[in-house]
């Protein structure tokens, strides 16, 4: 029952902030809501025992993806006035019933996990504890023994990421000079 | 964990995809697009833990590590795409978003 009260404050954040992230018409309030509802989801993943990926939360998507986000808004000079207004009408009315209606198929299908069967390793800890799955050592000890290629090629990816933007970024001679 | 109150997460989870498909059709700018994407990202994320939380077991959670790494990827990848079309065209607005050369 706590967990669930907790769950709505958190969660409940997390979605004003979204909601505030598209909805906003300054493109700096926009980004930081955004933070503050990626802190709600760093609070969810506490909840959830992964304190581990809360930080990271914490770390990588509100102090370094959102910052970035914030420094290019700024490059970009992007001021209210460009941002073009929430369409009215017909098309706000057919975009909400599209988001609506995805919302209920989903919350509707999701209504089946009810019915799955207790896990094994759950089923002698039936309280809202939260267990050690998502702590640094678990977590780390599936990382490097049966994720280890992956991981190395996620640094790959990074690296790839990295010379991409790099590349798309500078400035390149014209065809014409 | 029970399984009703997995099904809380993954209706949070659910909110906030939603939220972000209708940020992605609302929002007619380049840069905000970009944002109600990863809005998308974290809502498959936090299905990962809330399943991950369920089972008792690490494995999604380092998949939730996987997908944060490819966010930043993504967000390097878009936020570099977002600087080049400006340096093109000064305007983010999808209306005249059509081409991608230089």
């Amino acid at each position: 029952m706590l967990t669930l009260i907790a769950l709505g404050v958190l969660g409940g954040i997390a979605l004003a902030g979204g909601a505030m992230a598209i909805t906003l018409r300054n493109p700096i309030y926009a980004v930081l809501s955004l933070v503050v509802g990626m802190l709600g989801i760093a609070g969810v993943y506490f909840l959830l025992g992964a304190e581990y990926l809360g930080a990271i939360q914490v770390i990588v998507y509100a102090g370094a993806i959102l910052v970035t986000f914030l420094f290019v808004v700024m490059l970009v000079s992007l001021a209210p006035e460009d941002i073009p207004p929430i369409p009215r009408g017909m098309p706000l009315y057919i975009t909400l019933l599209v988001a609506g209606g995805w919302m209920g198929v989903l919350a509707y299908a999701l209504r089946s996990v009810v019915d799955l069967p207790t896990p094994a390793q759950a089923q002698n800890t039936d309280s809202d504890l939260p267990y050690l799955y998502g702590t640094l050592p678990p977590v780390s000890k599936t990382l490097f023994t049966a994720y280890a290629f992956p991981f190395e090629l996620l640094s790959v990816t990074l690296l790839i990421g990295l010379i991409g933007a790099s590349l798309l970024v500078q400035k390149r001679p014209t065809y014409e000079s | 964990m029970k399984a009703e109150l997995l099904y809380a997460f993954l209706t949070l989870s659910a909110g906030l995809f939603s939220l972000g498909l209708l940020g992605l059709l609302l929002r007619r700018n380049l840069l905000l697009a970009f944002l109600a994407i990863e809005l998308l990202l974290n809502a498959a994320n936090l299905n990962f833990l809330a399943f991950s939380r369920y089972h008792n077991e690490p494995t999604g959670a380092v998949f939730v590590l996987f997908g944060i790494c490819l966010a930043a990827v993504e967000a390097v990848i878009g936020l570099g795409l977002v600087v080049r079309v400006f340096r093109v065209q000064e305007d983010l607005g999808f209306a005249k978003l059509s081409k991608l050369q230089w």
